[in-house]
């Protein structure tokens, strides 16, 4: 495994005790009562995890110091580092789902309410998210009567660019539901692939390249054979069908084909195999296009705006607002005329700014998370346990803070203006 | 020398981050700007206090159990964008800017009021309206409505305006100041006035009397 996901995996780990703990330390603020010893021990048991995380310092160096590691390193973080603060997630996870109960955040709604899924699926049962405890949200139950269930594990709930998991059901759902998909796999050798695949695929679709880091990241805490040899592949070839790579997403995915071999699970050959059939893949692609056309999915055009937004988040600027100027120098030209007038109307026209979707807010989030976090780990590591941690815990809420606060008030910006869900392009 | 609306455009589009005034999102600029300032619109979460958990606010208490008391009286509200928040007759509230704003360090700004929600009784800052150099975040607003009847606001509404004065380039921007309570915030904020350091030179003084008799 190369080091890139190695320190990739550990970031999201840490990132994920980050929120925990934020969670833990707001509940307690809010639980002055009985609870609150409880909440005390939830908290001394993760400084434990922590401080455990320091044990590792020597390797924890090596990765940033050294230019390859020994296998021994690799696997101190493979078989001992990892599973030991995955314990520790789940372990506060649980404890975390018992104190919350179900307090989705509003943003959760408004970015499953600014996809248009109705019009992509008018009989579309009522999806309803909820938290739950557990990170492989497959097992859980995702049809009950007339609603459609989503699931957002609980440490996830106030992460923004976690929240990619939630369409997977209305995905399978999709899935089942459209012909041409249908017709196209039902001669597959092995029924559960297409199962595995057209959900990310339909996922990615309207989620964009956030989506595919996403669900590589998740595949590898989870040592999931199928999603990292079968899916992943596929997801990457889409993602440049759709013309949404860019260099940390292709170094992402040469990391995966490197890195996959490491995981604790066999690679699944036929099921690799059974998806060899000559055009398949990107007939399958094709499919997916139709069935949900350019104006419901995450295009190259929402993939731009994105990047211009990850321009503004690392100024750590609120990112609710496209800019949509074509020519801050022809403008600036325009006002040295001194008979301007009521003309200056068309250059303040031009600074209007187009209301940032939600899903586009966390592409950008992706985007710069991808580009920035190994520099937010290195620091962490640098200087070391409490003022590293305190550091590293600012970085990340603050991202957090600026992804939630872009997505409140990109609402009202839409209410204000009445954008339709078509978005302007930036010249 | 205040800037007119040419002067805010040009700093505006300023190709130099550190010269640039930073005002997004702007969602109408042709309605927001006047001839020497920019509408600012309500942002949507509101801190009312509640005095029904706590007799006073004792200021020589530490700063940790003053947090917690302030936590205790003070209730956060969010609107959605078509939801008002009601502000009654006397009554006083905290909110923010739904504009991020972000003020170059050769350039002071003051919040004021628009008189069209003047005339309906509403001030939108008892007394601080004054902007450094230097400033990041959304603004606060210190919401009162002196008039006799509520007044329902809504998010997105331009309650306020903004204008910019040049200055001589400062040293001491308000995000590097040391004492900063304030820099950075996305939201409203309630008062941390007990982070000043007078109070812990209060405290350390009481503790010495406390000591002598």
């Amino acid at each position: 495994m190369n080091k890139m996901l190695l320190k990739r995996l550990l970031y999201e780990n840490l990132e994920t005790l980050v929120h925990i703990e934020s969670q833990l330390e707001a509940l307690g603020q809010e639980n002055q009562g009985m609870l609150s010893p409880y909440i005390q021990a939830l908290q001394d048991k993760l400084s434990q995890s922590k401080s455990k995380l320091w044990d590792y310092r020597e390797n924890l160096d090596k990765l940033f110091s050294e230019a390859s590691l020994e296998s021994p390193v690799i696997n101190e973080f493979i078989e001992d580092l990892f599973p030991a603060l995955q314990e520790m997630i789940r372990y506060q996870a649980n404890a975390l789902y018992r104190l919350k109960g179900a307090q989705l955040l509003p943003q959760t709604e408004l970015l499953i309410a600014n996809l248009n899924l109705d019009k992509l699926l008018p009989d579309l049962p009522h999806l309803v998210i909820l938290p739950t405890e557990t990170d492989n949200v497959k097992q859980e139950e995702h049809v009950l009567g007339s609603a459609l269930l989503g699931y957002l594990p609980v440490q996830n709930l106030e992460a923004p660019v976690q929240w990619f998991g939630v369409l997977e059901t209305v995905a399978q759902f999709f899935s089942q539901q459209t012909l041409q998909i249908n017709s196209l796999l039902e001669h597959l050798a092995i029924p559960e692939l297409k199962e595995a695949i057209v959900s990310p695929l339909l996922s990615l679709r309207l989620l964009g390249p956030g989506y595919y880091s996403y669900y590589v990241l998740n595949a590898f805490q989870q040592s999931d054979a199928v999603a990292l040899y079968v899916v992943e592949p596929l997801l990457f070839q889409a993602l440049n069908r759709f013309s949404l790579v860019n260099k940390d997403l292709v170094i992402l995915h040469q990391s995966v084909e490197k890195g996959r071999k490491y995981i604790n699970a066999k690679e699944p050959k036929a099921m690799v195999k059974a998806l060899q059939n000559d055009g398949l893949s990107s007939e399958l692609l094709s499919v997916i296009e139709r069935v949900i056309p350019d104006k419901l999915a995450f295009t190259e055009k929402y993939g731009m705006r994105a990047q211009l937004l990850e321009e503004r988040l690392s100024q750590h600027v609120m990112v609710s607002a496209v800019p949509m100027m074509s020519s801050p120098a022809q403008l600036r030209h325009d006002l040295e005329d001194p008979d301007l007038g009521g003309a200056i109307y068309g250059v303040l026209s031009q600074l209007q700014e187009s209301a940032a979707s939600p899903v586009e807010v966390l592409n950008a989030g992706w985007l710069y998370k991808l580009d920035q976090s190994l520099n937010w780990l290195q620091d962490l590591i640098n200087e070391g346990p409490e003022a590293g941690w305190e550091h590293f815990k600012r970085t990340v809420l603050d991202m957090d803070t600026l992804l939630l606060k872009s997505i409140e008030i990109s609402e009202v910006h839409r209410v204000l203006i009445h954008e339709e869900s078509e978005q302007l392009v930036p010249a | 020398m205040i800037l007119n609306e040419s002067q805010i455009l040009e700093r505006l589009l300023d190709p130099d981050p550190e010269r640039r005034i930073i005002i997004t999102p702007l969602i109408r600029p042709e309605e927001q700007f006047g001839p020497t300032s920019v509408d600012l619109r309500l942002g949507t979460d509101f801190q009312v206090l509640t005095r029904s958990n706590i007799t006073h606010l004792d200021v020589v208490k530490s700063p940790e159990q003053l947090s917690q008391d302030m936590h205790k009286c003070i209730t956060s509200v969010k609107v959605n964008p078509t939801q008002p928040f009601v502000l009654h007759p006397g009554e006083f509230a905290l909110a923010s800017t739904l504009e991020y704003i972000r003020v170059p360090l050769d350039l002071a700004a003051r919040l004021e009021g628009r008189s069209t929600w003047g005339r309906l009784g509403l001030q939108i800052h008892a007394t601080a309206g004054f902007v450094d150099p230097g400033f990041s975040g959304a603004l606060t607003f210190e919401l009162s409505n002196v008039s006799t009847v509520p007044i329902q606001l809504y998010p997105g509404v331009r309650i306020s305006q903004i204008c910019f004065f040049q200055s001589v380039e400062t040293r001491l921007p308000y995000d590097k100041k040391r004492f900063t309570k304030y820099s950075g915030k996305m939201s409203t904020a309630a008062s941390a006035f007990f982070r000043d350091p007078e109070y812990a030179r209060i405290r350390e003084a009481q503790e010495a009397l406390t000591y002598q008799y």
